[in-house]
């Protein structure tokens, strides 16, 4: 995938692996889909991106023996992703148009 | 006057008083003793020619 | 490599590129997610690895350090009442921090005066003697030699003296130029606070 397109992706996908439950930063890296590609050092400014937006809340919570520290998606967080899900069909037109050109594409260099 | 010049200057100065102050102790067959009457010298130079 | 190893390297590589929370925030969420791999099933070098190179992640770090919440600006007037307030302490320090300056100044100084001294004395001398050594050659002429030999040879050790002394003062002048460079230097460099 294009890694602009994953960049725009990427934060609703974290949003969302949050969505269900709380969650930590191992368990969202296994949550969000494989072709996202998100690794250890990816996942951890978004992160505090999303902290600093006031997206997502932070706690710690002991387990085994040691501190972990767990996402919690906040009000904020979820009118996100309900904000990008509702713009989803315009992201569809776009897709579409450039569906279009795409099919046009073999008959160009056909004619060249 | 250039500093530059200066320096060859002074330096031919030394060497050339020294050699004139060599000569004059010389004259004098290197009598240290005879510098001690010099102020009596001038004195009476002055005072009684 | 340990997680040990890591988490030091990570933490030593940080200092200094990152602000010292967010240096520990970056260690903290590494050695959770070592953990993880390790609870996961990873042997410990394993995790490690997954994890990265850790002059990798400082350089990722250090490129984007995700910007702090601005503090609120220090009231002006506090500050100003803790300048005032703190005028014994500081003030004191100041003046002699000034005098030390100002006595570096005086050493170096020193040499140049003491040249000048000695030139103006040899040559004064040296040519008082020569001008009245015609007289002493008309009186006894081996003593007129020697002193006009003694007056040229002081004559010229002044001149030499004060050749010397010249160039020092340029010297001088630079030392003096460099020294007050510096302490201006001093009043724009931010200070580091010791509280």
């Amino acid at each position: 995938m294009d890694s602009q397109l994953k960049k725009g992706l990427l934060e609703y996908s974290v949003l969302a692996a949050l969505a269900p439950a709380d969650s930590y930063g191992y368990q969202v890296i296994k949550d969000c889909p494989p072709a996202l590609g998100v690794t250890l050092s990816t996942l951890y400014p978004l992160l505090r991106r999303l902290e600093s937006d006031g997206r997502v809340t932070t706690f710690t919570r002991l387990h085994q023996g040691r501190a972990r520290k767990y996402y919690h998606l906040t009000s904020l967080g979820r009118k996100s992703i309900q904000d990008f899900v509702a713009e989803w069909p315009q992201v569809e037109t776009v897709v579409e148009q450039i569906q279009a050109a795409a099919q046009m594409l073999p008959d160009q260099e056909a004619q060249k | 006057m250039k500093p530059r010049r200066l320096l060859p200057l002074a330096l031919g100065l030394i060497v050339f008083g020294a050699v004139l102050a060599f000569a004059g102790v010389a004259l004098n067959h290197f009598d240290p003793s005879a510098y001690a009457n010099v102020g009596d010298h001038w004195y009476t130079l002055l005072h009684f020619n | 490599m340990t997680r040990e190893t890591f988490l030091m390297r990570l933490g030593t590589g940080l200092r200094g590129h990152v602000p010292a929370g967010e240096a520990k925030r970056l260690v903290a969420y590494y050695d959770e997610m070592i953990q993880d791999l390790i609870e996961d099933g990873s042997t410990e070098a394993d995790a490690v690895a997954q994890v990265g190179d850790p002059n990798d992640l400082v350089f990722a770090a250090a490129q984007s350090v995700p910007e702090t919440p601005s503090q609120p600006a220090h009231p002006r007037l506090l500050l100003w009442l803790l300048l005032i307030l703190g005028a014994p302490l500081w003030g004191a320090l100041a003046v002699a921090a000034l005098c030390v300056v100002a006595s570096l100044d005086l050493i170096l100084w020193c040499g140049p005066l003491i040249g000048a001294c000695l030139a103006s004395g040899f040559t004064l001398g040296g040519g008082l003697a020569v001008v009245v050594s015609p007289f002493a050659l008309i009186g006894t002429f081996d003593y007129g030699l020697t002193q006009l030999g003694a007056g040229l040879l002081l004559l010229g050790a002044g001149l030499l003296i004060g050749w010397a002394t010249w160039q020092l003062t340029r010297l001088c002048w630079r030392g003096h130029a460099l020294l007050f460079r510096w302490v201006a230097t001093q009043w724009q460099r931010p200070k580091a606070v010791f509280a």
